[in-house]
């Protein structure tokens, strides 16, 4: 995982994600088991203003003890209590995961394809087959709705013989 | 399991959502293969609420996550997570609230058109906020479809469509 997939992850910004390391003296690996108990930590930091390394030891505790489905209260000194809501928690957390390993994109690094010349020539240089745009605009949307309903069928049953 | 099932199941159920994304693509005549739906949806709280009815009831679930992980559609996961990249029994969806580059719902709404798709009437996104989108993002793998979608509206143009 990179940084920024990481950061998606957790539901936070890179830059929080880094000084959070800093600060609870983690190495930068970035992997899956690490996003969820930072993303953990940083939901029960932010819902009882609990400092960071505290709430972090509570998530990693949370994440080995408890059952994921329930609620889990914990009871403080002086009648302070506190109540997650596991399957909530658990819920934003697989959301942003999910993105993070299928929505994520990386910036682009160095320089960016010339915008000189019409949008064609520019399509061409880049190696783009423009043919494909001439069979495809032959058809009515309807058509290549059709035709594109029938390529998700065939990719949906591939990747089911794959399994 | 279809395109056709995807825009029936929500139309059928009245939500109000426009096709964006690789499909929205495809319609305009860009030669992309795709395997997932994209849909911005209206954020409005009865909107949410049907919304979340059908893909709870497409049992969907996060894509690439591992199973068992708890996960409850409704309403308030809409609110809370702006963006959804689901499985479902219907393929692959992926529901969000706005679209980068276009805006909200109701931004996104004026700048679609209706297109047929499988004989289901969609809202569906325009190719110049396709093209915005795509550009906002500034993804790197969203560079070569700037510049393929950039020349298919050319060619649109030339051809006079």
């Amino acid at each position: 995982m990179t940084l920024g997939r990481f950061a998606t992850a957790v539901g936070a910004r890179p830059r929080w994600v880094l000084n959070a390391l800093a600060r609870l003296g983690l190495p930068r690996r970035y992997n899956e088991p690490l996003a969820r108990r930072l993303a953990l930590a940083r939901f029960i930091s932010e819902a009882v203003q609990m400092p960071l390394p505290k709430a972090m030891r509570l998530a990693e505790r949370t994440l080995r003890e408890v059952d994921p489905q329930g609620l889990w209260r914990l009871e403080g000194r002086g009648g302070v209590a506190l109540e997650l809501d596991l399957p909530r928690f658990f819920t934003t957390y697989g959301a942003n995961l999910a993105l993070a390993l299928n929505a994520y994109g990386e910036k682009p690094r160095g320089r960016r394809p010339s915008r000189r010349g019409s949008a064609i020539e520019r399509a061409r240089t880049y190696g783009i087959d423009l043919t494909l745009f001439d069979s495809a605009l032959r058809r009515t949307p309807e058509e290549r709705m059709r035709l594109l309903a029938e390529n998700m069928q065939v990719m949906r049953r591939l990747r089911g013989a794959a399994r | 399991m279809s395109l056709g099932g995807v825009l029936r199941g929500l139309t059928g159920a009245d939500v109000r959502f426009v096709v964006i994304g690789g499909v929205a693509g495809v319609a305009h005549g860009w030669s992309r293969i795709t395997n997932d739906v994209d849909v911005c949806y209206d954020p409005a709280p009865d909107n949410r609420e049907r919304l979340a009815a059908v893909l709870a009831a497409w049992h969907g679930y996060l894509r690439g996550v591992e199973p068992g992980l708890p996960f409850t559609i409704d309403a308030r996961t809409l609110r809370d997570v702006p963006v959804l990249t689901l499985v479902t029994d219907e393929g692959d969806l992926d529901v969000m609230d706005r679209v980068q580059g276009v805006g909200e719902y109701a931004a996104v709404k004026a700048g679609s058109e209706t297109i047929v798709i499988e004989g289901v009437p969609a809202p569906t996104l325009s190719l110049d906020a396709l093209i915005a989108s795509k550009r906002a993002t500034g993804r790197r793998r969203d560079q070569q479809d700037l510049i393929e979608l950039e020349a298919l509206r050319e060619e649109r143009r030339r051809r006079g469509m």
